[in-house]
């Protein structure tokens, strides 16, 4: 009884429990990824000389942000950038942007 | 009558009962946030915080029908932009943000009742303000440097009209001449301003008037940027600028307007002007003091996780005018901050955590129109104060290749171009 209880309980939490979470982890990834707008442009949609960030996918974005932190890629300010971020820093901004991802990379 | 704040008030309830039937969304409907200046700082808030929550009512209260950017008004002395060029406006907040743009002019703030009085006399309440007004000139700071000095020499740190009567000095200066620029002591807006804007003027006189000099009269004795801009002078304009550190005498003492003189050595040395550009030294703007929102230092002590001013609850202080550990005060902090602080308002009226916040800032100067140079950092909270992440950011490399130098004058287009479609859309 106490179990079914319990059930019932976890049954009706779930979506809300859920919902939480991931507006939480919204409200983080917007945190992070926010800032590139600066330089990238609104949702990454740049309207100048810097890439576009929009139309991209979340593993172009993640592979080209390790890359800059690495140095493995030339850059002029992304390099200094990058450093400040962490792996799951990382995953959590490509998939920000990524979301827009038109498919083309 | 209907004042303007029984019309709002009549607003709030119908948008409170229009919300009625939809929970998620009831926690903030009919909640009105007041954003008060609409450069970098307010305008991203406003159309951030209508991003974030869609039910939120944000009014925007600017005096100006147009803004003109600080940033990239130097090129404007240059020669390479127009005023135009610099202009923003806020019909894109209102249109296609749903900000409620006002313009008018807000005389006071009661930080108690969150009430903001109109120059007109006309009354708004808020259940929360976003204080993003700015710097104000400091009059009483250097002798004879009083408000109608900057008639006869521009500061030109707020731009409009002050750019422009500083460019038609510049144009009506003889050759052979000299520019003075004075820079203050830290804090001030915009860090490198002072530096950029002695290439910028330099590449104008190196063209039109190539027998000129600058001389940059400094109360600091090192500024941002240091080395690559003082390379970038030796390359450049080669023998035409002159900067003159606190220690050797920059610091200035007192100004004569009349003679465009400015005095150093508490007055035992005197510099003559052709065009004195005097910057002086700057607090924040004269609203968040009768606001109560300033301490001792002049700027605004405020929670820096969610710009919460330290002194009032439910008003929030951005940009400039307030104090933001390690940020220096530029347009790309105000606006990263602006992005925070409208994630703290959304998640405090959810009543929601907070998350990590984190913030960022890319200065770039140019010091020709293909010669670039930045300054660069990511920031998290440590110990309550902003602070730089250990290992990233920096300044561009001094050994870099011309070409190197030139992506980055791009870059910089490339970022005005960005923010200001980020900040007014």
């Amino acid at each position: 009884m106490r179990r079914q209880l319990l059930l019932v309980a976890v049954t009706l939490l779930w979506p809300i429990l859920t919902f939480a979470q991931a507006s939480g982890q919204d409200l983080r990834a917007y945190m992070l990824a926010s800032s590139c707008a600066a330089c990238h442009g609104p949702d990454g949609d740049s309207p100048g000389a810097i890439p576009p960030l929009r139309g991209k996918s979340p593993k172009f974005i993640a592979l080209a942000l390790q890359e800059f932190r690495s140095g493995a890629s030339d850059s002029t300010v992304m390099g200094r950038m990058a450093k400040g971020y962490s792996d799951e820093e990382i995953a959590l901004i490509a998939e920000w942007y990524g979301k827009n991802n038109d498919g083309t990379e | 009558m209907v004042t303007r704040r029984e019309f709002l008030g009549v607003g709030v309830a119908a948008l409170g009962a229009a919300a009625v039937g939809v929970p998620r969304r009831s926690w903030s409907a009919g909640v009105r946030v007041v954003v008060v200046g609409g450069g970098f700082g307010g305008a991203t808030c406003a159309r951030y915080l209508r991003r974030l929550d869609s039910s939120l009512n944000v009014t925007l209260v600017e005096r100006e029908s147009t803004f003109y950017t600080c940033p990239f008004s130097n090129l404007v002395l240059a020669g390479l932009r127009s005023m135009e060029d610099i202009a923003r406006d806020y019909q894109g907040l209102a249109e296609k943000d749903g900000v409620d743009v006002l313009p008018a002019e807000v005389a006071e703030i009661d930080p108690v009742s969150r009430r903001l009085t109109l120059a007109d006399g006309d009354v708004i309440e808020a259940d929360r303000i976003v204080v993003a007004p700015g710097v104000d000139m400091r009059w009483d700071a250097i002798p004879g440097y009083a408000a109608s000095a900057a008639d006869t020499l521009p500061h030109a740190w707020k731009a409009g009209s002050q750019t422009e009567l500083l460019r038609a000095q510049l144009g009506g200066m003889p050759d052979g001449g000299v520019v003075i620029i004075t820079a203050p002591g830290n804090p001030y807006r915009c860090p490198p301003g002072p530096y950029e804007r002695a290439c910028m003027i330099a590449y104008y006189l190196s063209r039109e008037k190539p027998r000129s000099k600058i001389l940059i009269l400094d109360a600091k004795e090192s500024f941002p940027k240091q080395g690559l801009f003082t390379a970038a002078w030796d390359e450049l304009y080669p023998g035409m600028i002159e900067w003159v550190s606190g220690g050797a005498g920059g610091i200035v003492s007192s100004v004569d307007p009349a003679t465009r003189t400015v005095f150093t050595s508490e007055d035992f040395e005197q510099h003559k002007g052709d065009v004195v550009n005097f910057i002086p030294p700057q607090f924040a703007a004269q609203v968040a003091h009768r606001a109560d929102l300033v301490d001792d230092t002049g700027w605004c002590p405020v929670d820096q996780s969610t710009f919460e001013s330290a002194r009032h609850e439910g008003i929030h202080v951005i940009g400039d005018a307030c104090l933001a550990g390690a940020m220096p005060k530029s347009g790309f902090s105000a606006n990263s901050q602006a992005k925070v602080c409208a994630a703290a308002i959304v998640t405090a009226l959810r009543g929601q955590d907070l998350p990590p916040p984190s913030y960022a800032n890319t200065c770039y100067s140019l010091a020709g129109p293909d010669y670039g140079i930045s300054v660069a950092a990511v920031y998290r909270l440590q110990g309550g104060k902003i602070a730089a992440v250990e290992g990233a950011g920096g300044v561009s490399p001094s050994d870099a290749s011309a070409e190197f130098r030139s992506r980055e004058a791009r870059y910089a287009e490339g970022w005005y171009d960005s923010i200001s479609a980020d900040t007014w859309g």
